[in-house]
This record gives C-alpha cells, structure tokens and sequence, in this order.
C-alpha cells in the first residue's frame, strides 16, 4: 500500500472540510426558502465526484495526456454543438438539458483545455520561444473560450485566461509574448471607467454586462439594479463581524435579501453566519489546497505533470479569490462559483476530477 | 531532485517562485478585505442589514381612445386589500384576515381560495419578501375607512392604492380592446421588462399595442414598517433620502436615488364607440328576443363596419361579449369562471369577426360574377335558364336552386342572377371557370389569406383549389371533383371567410378594384402601404357593381333579396347569403323554422354605400339566423342610418317573430353524394345546359 501512502492526507482532509462547509452553507441558504433538498442534491454530486476523482487518479495522467487531441476535440464539437443546435434556455446556451439532469460542457471544456495544453508545452518546450509555437498554444485555449463567451458565459470564458497565462509563462514564455497577451487585458481593466464615454465599443455590449461593468466602477451608479446585490452581498459578509450570527441564522441570508446565495455568492452566506474566525478559516483551507498542489506541481515526475498541475491550481485559485473577492465587493459580479462550495453538478465533479489529477500527478512523482 | 537542463534554461524556479507569490499575495488581499468588512465596518454593516429593500413604482398603462377621443380603457385609481404571504402562514393571520371578511360581508372563500393558491403554488417562502398578495380589489370608501378603524386588531390586512385596469363601455368593444392577464414563463424568459405579477395584454388591442401601452415601472430604495411598507425611502446603504410619512407618501426628496415611473403611452383607435354600442344594442335585442322564444338560445355572429377608402375598423362587434374587466379585477372571479368554463359552448372570448370562418354563401356570388365578366365566360346579356333545379351529371339528381319551390327563376341574366341570387346562373358560370380560376380571382378581393389587420388571432379562411385539395385530404377525397366547383361557385362547400374578409371584399368591388388594409389603430400609426388603384373604372366591375344595387332595391317587378336595407335617396349596394349548416336544412325550406336553432343555417348580409363619404362597409353574420337577407338587412339599415346622421325609424327595431317570407327561403341544394361525381360526363352535360 506504498501507493496509499503517497495520497495527500492533509490535502484531502482540507478537501473534506470544505465540501463540509459547501454543504452546510447550501442548506441554510435554502433553508430561508423553505427547501430542504438542495444540499441532499449536492451530497449526490460530490459522491459522483468523488466516484470521478478515484478514477482520475487511478488512471495513469500521461495515458489521458496521450488522449488529450480526443478530449479537446469531443469538447469543442459539444460546444460548438451548443451554440448551433440547442435551443437556448434564459438567454444563454450553456446547458444539455437532460430532464433530471443538466449538463454543462464549459466546465468540462476546462479539464480538457489544461490536460491538452500541457501536454502541448510539454512537447513543445524550448520552441515555446518561438512566437508560432507561442500563438499555437494561445488558439488551444482561445477557441473554446470564444464559444464559451459567446453562449453567453463571459464568467466561465474569463477562466481560461490566467490558467493559460500561468501555463505558458511555466513553461519559459518569453516575457514580450506574454506582454501581448496582458497589455490589452491590463490596458481594458483600466479604461473599462472610460468605456462608457465610447460608444462603438459600449453599445455592443449587452445591457446586463454594461450594468455590471458600471456596477463594480462604482455600485453608486445603480444602486436600483446590479449595484444592489452588490451591496447586499458587502452587508451580509460585514455583519458577520467577528462571531458569525450562527448558523441558519444570518439575517441577510434568511430574509432573502442576499441573491444566488446559493450558488455565487455562497460564501456570503457563510461569512455571515460564521463570521472572521471561520472565513479566515476557510481561507486557510484553500491556501492548504491550492499549497499542496503548487508542491505537487513542482514535485512532478515529468514537464507534462508540472504544467497539468500549474493548470489546475490555477484553475482552482483564479475561482476562489475570484468568488470570495466578489462577494466582498473586490471584483465586479460575474458568475463564477466558488470551488468546493458553491451548488452545481458540472462544477463539483470537475474540482473533485481536477483534485484526482493532482493526487495523479503526485502518485507517479518520484520522492516525497 | 536533480532539475533537467530545460527546466534551468527557462528559470524554473524563479517563475514558480512568482506564481506562488501572487497567488500569496491574492489570499493576503482577501484576508484584509475580510478583516476590513467584519472587524473594522462589521458593526455599522450589521446595522443595515435587513433594513433597504428595492421597491417596485407602478407605472400607469396607456389609454385606449376611440377615433373621436372619447375613453374606452383607462386606469382607475381604487383602493385594493393585500396582504404579505408570510403574515397569513399562520392560523392567527388566517383568522384576521377571515374576521375582516365576515365583518365587511365578503366573501371569505374567495379569500381563501386566493391563500390557499398562493400556498400551493409557489409557497409563500419562495416569494421575494414583502412581494404582496392582492385579495380584493376595487374596495368602497366606506370599506377603507372600516378597515382603517380597525387597523391595529388585525394588521395583517393592508388598504393599498392601486390602478386597476377599467373598460369604460363594458362589453361593448371586448374583443377589439382584449384583455389583461398575468405575465408567464414565457414572458419572463431573457431580458424581460417584466416581473412575476405584471399585467400584460393577452389579446385584441392590448396585446397588439403592448409595448406602447406598457409604461415603465419605477423603483425605490425604502426602508420597510415590519409589516412592509415602505417608511423612509432610503440609498442603497440604508441613510435616509427622503422622508416619508407612514403611508409612504413622500414629503420631502433629497436623493436621486429613485427610478420614477414612466406612464404608458396612449393608443387611440379608429372604432366610433357610439355606432360600436349602436351596433351592440341591436343584437343584445335580437338575443333577448330569442331568449324569450326559447332560453336555451343565445344570439352569436359579428359585425364588421368598415371605411372602404381607408380599411378604418369602425365597428367591430362579436357577439356573445364579455367584459375584460373581469380579467383583472380579483372581485369579479366567479364571472371570470363562468367565462372560462363556458359551458354552453358560446366561445365568447373567439372574435368571431375574425377568428371565424364560415361559408361566405351567394356573397361569394360577387366574385364568381367578377370573373366570369373578366374571364369571357359570359357577357352581362348572357342568360341561363333556372327552371329550379340543374341536370349538371345525368346520372345524379339535379342541383337544386333556392327557389326550386317556385319553379326557379326563368331566363337569368347577370344582373337578375345576383338581384335574386340565382345559384342555377352561378353552377353553370363557375363550372366554366373551374375552381383554379374561382380561386385566383376569390384571392384578389382577400379570400383565403389573412387580411392583417392589427389584432392578433386573425384566421385566413380557406380558399379551395385542386392544390389545397391534395394537401389537405387524403385518398380518393384528394382528387377535385366538377360537383365541389359547383357547389363552390355559390358559396358553400369547403370555402370559408370570415366578416371581416366578407367585409374587405365587398370594399373591392366599392373601391373599383382595390384592396384595402382593414385596421383599428389608428394612431401611433401602423406603417400602411397606400392602395393601388388599377387606373381608371374596371368595366366588370362597375356592371357587378350596379348588379349588387339591384339587390338593395325595392323597385318593381321584384325587390332584391337585400332590400330591406334600402335607404331612400341613398345608393347602396350589397349581397345576402347562407352558410348551410346542414344539408337536411335545406330539403324542405318550411323544416326551418321547426328545426332546433342549431341546425339552421348562418346568415350573411354584406353591403356598401356608394354615394356618400366616408363609403362605409357593413358585413354582418348572424349564427343560425335561418334565412340571409331577412334577418340581417334590416340591422344593416339601421346601422347605416345611424352612421349617416339620418333619424332612426320607428318599429322594426328588433325582427318581427315570424320574418320567413315565402320569397326568400333557405337555399339551395346539390342534392347529391358528392364522391360519385366523378362519374358523370362533365363536358357533354355542360354543353347540354347552355342556353342563349
């Protein structure tokens, strides 16, 4: 049981308080709405993901990074299959809708485009230098992230931008590459407050983007619309203080003032009701996962096994620091689910897949 | 572990080093925030939970006018009676809201009912809280000042000022105005301007004109009473901008924080209100008139009055009406019930102006006459003998013509043929033509397809061809056979049209070969393509035309079939008609009257003023009137006299019990079994029935 033994025990327990605090969370934010069922829901998905997990890690990663060309290639045909042949439900086509079940292909699409990008880096190393290589590797990623935003899903397609960054940049970018990439990213955060004195670029996007855009400049600026979430979300973690008001009893939450309590904004619900101690908490929680896995990253047995690993911290940590900077009035209101935590099928099984391909990566390491 | 070469070249180490201390540096950042909003701000954001909820601002619907300005939908301000779900979950809110119904004389089911909806439904704790529950709108003076009086002993309970939606004339223009309902799914789904509970139109005007009538809702910041209302409007922080008194009127503004409502804007149609009730009157009296024959039977048909010149709807009445009030108002559920659940099967919300399609009858005549003229296939002099009946297939029995009873017509010419409605002249000129024919030239005065006009739920009628024919049956019954032109030819068979079709075609004839587009807004105005008129006076149609003014004549040696309707010193032109109910009907015309009211046929009268401006159109179809000109004439006299500004005349208000005159009976007949047609020898028994 040598093997056994190499699993990340403190990884793991870390895990398992979180999907802990995940499913509390789910039943009080419910519990105001008088449903009970949706963490039950939940317990399902994070069994599914667990099943999911076991076999990520089984399965030797450098067979999956073998099948990577497969996996990029089904993701991309069932996204572009949603976007062409789905009828799309609230505005967006996001989903396979199964009747007792909804499937949804980006957050799959984002395993995909880690293992696939890898195992591109991995070959292609040094040649990475070469700008050719450089843009290769930037359409990999950039191809699903157009069909994505244009489900419309722009919080989904944003993630794929820093797990992209972080990867090539590991994989020895050069750094005026990397510049093309982030200037035009940097230069957009900065005029998006001038934005909307341009009017070609403005009245292109949808109404709800310019509101949030408007929003997180300044929530003052609709205080009737996106900005009120926003305010109510800042309320809900601040009155936390530093106790909590106990579970089930958050004031915000329980009268239904916070929005997607459930989902987005999840950790407002548990800021709220178990207040600083446990939100830092929490926090270090995440830090111990998202540790462990930057150790498991730079313990890896091949370039391909770092780069996979990169990936997916990344992936995990752009989610977390985005969804709690969200909820604490940090970062404008996009749609982006905390991990481990927040309600949704899709989203649990890949964290917990993306958890089975750290373990993966570790098992095949040579050392301790 | 030993590093590979390319791992050094690249500077590994030092990259992983930055990834890690970003991402230090993100959970830093976090850390601090956390700290700032709980530990430093942590009090003060306590204090403002629960405290600032958006508010919704009514916004007032647009007004519906009549071309003359006078108001047909407005928006009343009543006092209503709602109540927050979450107060009447328990058994004590329950029992206030009951006690206030006893003590007012309410109905308390209907509360009830609406409670116990609301709980089963959706569950009042997935509402957004303080989302009200309306239990009974439009609440006297009296019942306010009550309910204030003993505010404190049941508070649940809330007097609210509300616009409810009010149709000034009833069910005068119901199914013109259409009426109000709740948003669904449907409307909600995307960028929706709605919210659940909104009123949005369902039909007619309402609906057609929904995005100019629906305003904009408005939206504050308020801190709420703990029973909800809104007491201080506020930011979104929760400081106060305006203070409010406890009826939530405003006393003093000191923010901008505050979306106000825009109004919907207003529609005025091309309706004249006052013909429209006219119009009413008369059939709410034929109705009566047949109630009192027999309570079982109720009056259904429509009306259409239409400016020929410009296709303005100036009345358009179906009847059985309703009032759309009902729709929204929670007071009168029991009328909306009785509505839905219809249980005589009088489909009083179908607008059977438009939405019905029935056999046009000899009006169709006009048409067939138009193209035989066009066609060649007869000239004016032409004359066909009616003994009463047509030898059309040898081997059949003969197609019978209306006045078979009296030995038919005689020799028939053009003229004569539509005067008295000669279905023999029509069998013979439309096998000429053939029903292809028939149809391209039925589709140019508006059969078959839509006449688009501004309301929803409009339906195109068939207008039979060997193609439609083919599509639509299957085996033996695709074929077209001669004996379904002959019976198209007068109208009956599988062509179908609805009033205000009929209505469009007679204006065809009226506007010398010009279709017109009939609609009831008239302003914000529908981009309407003008008329073309075919240059100068078609020729057939002007003969057609005097030929239709023989119908409406009283002059010797016999009145037309629509002379009823005649005006003095008027030139009016115009064609009756019967849409067959069933075929037994026609046997022996005297079983009319002994038949049940629901066996007998339609009844259509069409007709035009020629001479005087506006050219007015009237198309009425009475159901199961029994015989075409005589039940529907005289209405369109008086109709026309009214719109004309001429007296109105003593005594034939409503239609005289027994008004089956020996001279105009129900109609003719094939008398045949249509699938054996086939059979016959067409061409040797046409050639045979020539007569010049």
């Amino acid at each position: 049981m040598a093997l056994l033994k190499k699993l990340d025990r403190t990884l793991l327990i870390a895990m398992a308080l979180l999907l802990l605090a995940g499913v509390l969370t789910i039943y009080s934010a419910k519990h105001a709405r008088g449903d009970h069922s949706l963490h039950a829901r939940q317990l399902m998905w994070i069994a599914v993901g667990l099943f999911a997990m076991l076999a990520a890690t089984a399965v030797d990663y450098r067979l999956l990074l073998a099948l990577s060309p497969f996996l990029y290639a089904v993701n991309v045909m069932l996204l572009l299959y949603l976007l062409v042949g789905v009828e799309a439900t609230r505005g967006a086509r996001s989903w396979f809708d199964f009747k007792f079940i909804r499937f949804q292909p980006a957050e799959f699409c984002k395993l995909a485009v880690i293992v696939t990008l890898a195992q591109y880096l991995g070959w292609a190393k040094l040649k990475i230098h070469s700008f050719r290589f450089f843009t290769m590797a930037g359409l990999i990623v950039a191809v699903p992230m157009a069909f994505i935003a244009k489900q419309p899903d722009f919080g989904t397609a944003m993630v794929f931008f820093p797990v992209f960054l972080v990867m090539v940049f590991m994989s020895g970018a050069r750094k005026r590459h990397l510049a093309i990439v982030v200037a035009p990213v940097l230069a957009f955060i900065i005029i998006i407050p001038l934005l909307q004195h341009v009017p070609p670029i403005w009245n292109r996007l949808e109404p709800y983007q310019q509101g949030r855009l408007l929003a997180f400049v300044d929530p003052d600026t609709d205080p009737l619309g996106t900005g009120y979430n926003a305010i109510q979300a800042k309320i809900a973690v601040g009155g936390g203080q530093l106790a909590g008001h106990g579970w089930l009893e958050g004031p915000q939450t329980q009268r239904l003032f916070l929005p997607e309590a459930h989902t987005d904004f999840v950790f407002c619900v548990f800021a709220e009701e178990w207040g600083f101690i446990f939100s830092v908490g929490l926090l270090v929680l995440y830090s111990i996962v998202i540790g462990k896995g930057l150790l498991i990253a730079y313990g890896a047995i091949d370039t391909q096994g770092t780069f996979l690993a990169m990936g997916i911290v990344t992936l995990l940590a752009f989610h977390t620091v985005f969804s709690i900077g969200m909820a604490m009035g940090l970062l404008p209101i996009t749609g982006i689910p905390l991990p481990f935590m927040s309600y949704g099928g899709s989203f649990m099984v890949v964290v917990l897949i993306s958890i089975g391909l750290l373990l993966n990566v570790k098992l095949r390491s040579l050392d301790e | 572990m030993e590093r590979s070469s390319y791992k050094k070249l690249i500077n590994f180490d030092v990259r992983f080093a930055v990834v890690c201390l970003l991402m230090l540096a993100a959970a830093l950042v976090l850390a601090g925030q956390m700290a700032h909003l709980q530990l430093v701000m942590g009090e003060e954001l306590a204090g403002q939970a629960n405290r600032s909820r958006r508010v919704p601002l009514e916004a007032p619907r647009g007004v519906i006018r009549d071309f003359r300005g006078r108001l047909l939908v407005d928006n009343a301000p009543v006092f209503s009676v709602a109540v927050y779900p979450r107060d009447v979950e328990t058994s004590k809110g329950m029992a206030s809201v009951v006690n206030t119904y006893e003590m007012l004389g309410w109905d308390e089911d209907e509360a009830l009912r609406t409670l116990k909806s609301i709980h089963s439904k959706t569950g009042p704790r997935n509402l957004e809280p303080y989302t009200e529950i309306i239990l009974r709108k439009n609440i006297t003076v009296d019942e306010v000042a009550k309910l204030e009086e003993h505010y404190f002993e049941m508070p649940e309970l809330r007097v609210q000022p509300q616009l409810l939606r009010r149709c000034r004339w009833g069910p005068t223009a119901a199914h013109v105005l259409g009426y109000l309902g709740e948003v669904t799914g449907a409307d909600l789904a995307g960028d929706s301007p709605y919210r659940m509970g909104n009123l949005i139109g369902k039909s007619g005007v309402e609906k057609v004109m929904e995005d100019t009538l629906r305003g904009e809702e408005g939206k504050m910041i308020a801190i709420l009473r703990s029973r909800g209302q809104p007491l201080l409007q506020v930011d979104s922080y929760g400081r106060p901008i305006i203070a409010a008194d406890n009826r939530g009127k405003q006393l003093e503004t000191v923010s901008k924080e505050r979306r106000d409502p825009e109004a919907g804007d207003d529609v005025s149609l091309t309706l004249d209100i006052e013909l429209q009730s006219l119009v009413m009157d008369i059939l709410d009296g034929i109705d009566a008139d047949w109630r009192q024959e027999d309570p079982e039977d109720y009056l259904a048909g429509a009306v259409v009055v239409l400016d020929a010149e410009t296709g303005a709807v100036r009345a358009m009445v179906s009847y059985p009406s309703y009032d759309p009030s009902v729709f929204v108002d929670p007071g009168a559920q029991k009328e909306l019930a009785a509505l839905l659940r219809d249980p005589q099967k009088r489909k009083t919300l179908r607008n059977r102006a438009i939405s019905g399609a029935y056999a046009p009858g000899s009006v169709f005549k006009m048409v067939i006459a138009y193209a035989a003229l066009k066609e060649g296939v007869v000239k004016p002099d032409t004359k066909f003998d009616c003994s009463g009946y047509a030898q059309l297939f040898p081997t059949r029995r003969p197609f019978r013509c209306w006045r078979w009873e009296f030995g038919g017509h005689g020799p028939t010419d053009l003229m004569h043929a539509i005067a008295y409605s000669c279905d023999v002249y029509f069998y013979n000129v439309g096998l000429n033509l053939g029903i292809d024919t028939i149809a391209s030239y039925a589709k140019q005065f508006g059969y078959g397809t839509p006449t688009g006009i501004d309301l929803p739920g409009e339906t195109a009628g068939v207008l039979p061809s060997r193609k439609w024919k083919k599509e639509n049956f299957r085996g033996e019954q695709r074929s077209w056979f001669p004996g379904d032109t002959v019976v198209a030819s007068i109208g009956q068979g599988y062509v179908t049209a609805t009033p205000l079709q009929q209505a469009k075609g007679l204006a065809f004839i009226l506007n010398g070969g010009c279709s017109i587009q009939p609609h009831v807004v008239a302003s914000p105005a529908r981009n309407i393509p003008p008329h073309q008129n075919d240059g100068p006076g078609d020729k057939s149609l002007s003969i057609i035309l005097s030929a239709l003014e023989r119908v409406v004549d009283l002059r010797k040696p016999r009145a037309g079939t629509g002379a009823k309707a005649a005006i003095e010193g008027m030139r009016i032109i115009g064609k009756t008609g019967t849409s067959q109910v069933i075929a037994q009907a026609r046997e022996d015309p005297k079983n009319q009257k002994a038949l049940k009211r629901k066996l007998r046929d339609h009844a259509w009268f069409v007709c035009g003023v020629v001479d005087r401006k506006p050219r007015l159109v009237v198309s009425i179809f009475l159901e199961n009137a029994g015989v075409h000109g005589s039940a529907a004439a005289p209405i369109a006299r008086r109709i026309i006299r009214h719109a004309y500004g001429l007296p109105p005349e003593k005594g034939i208000l409503t239609l005289p019990k027994d008004w089956n005159e020996p001279d105009e009976e129900p109609k003719d007949s094939e008398g045949t079994d249509k699938t054996d047609v086939q059979h016959a020898p067409l061409l040797t028994a046409r050639a045979g029935l020539w007569e010049e």
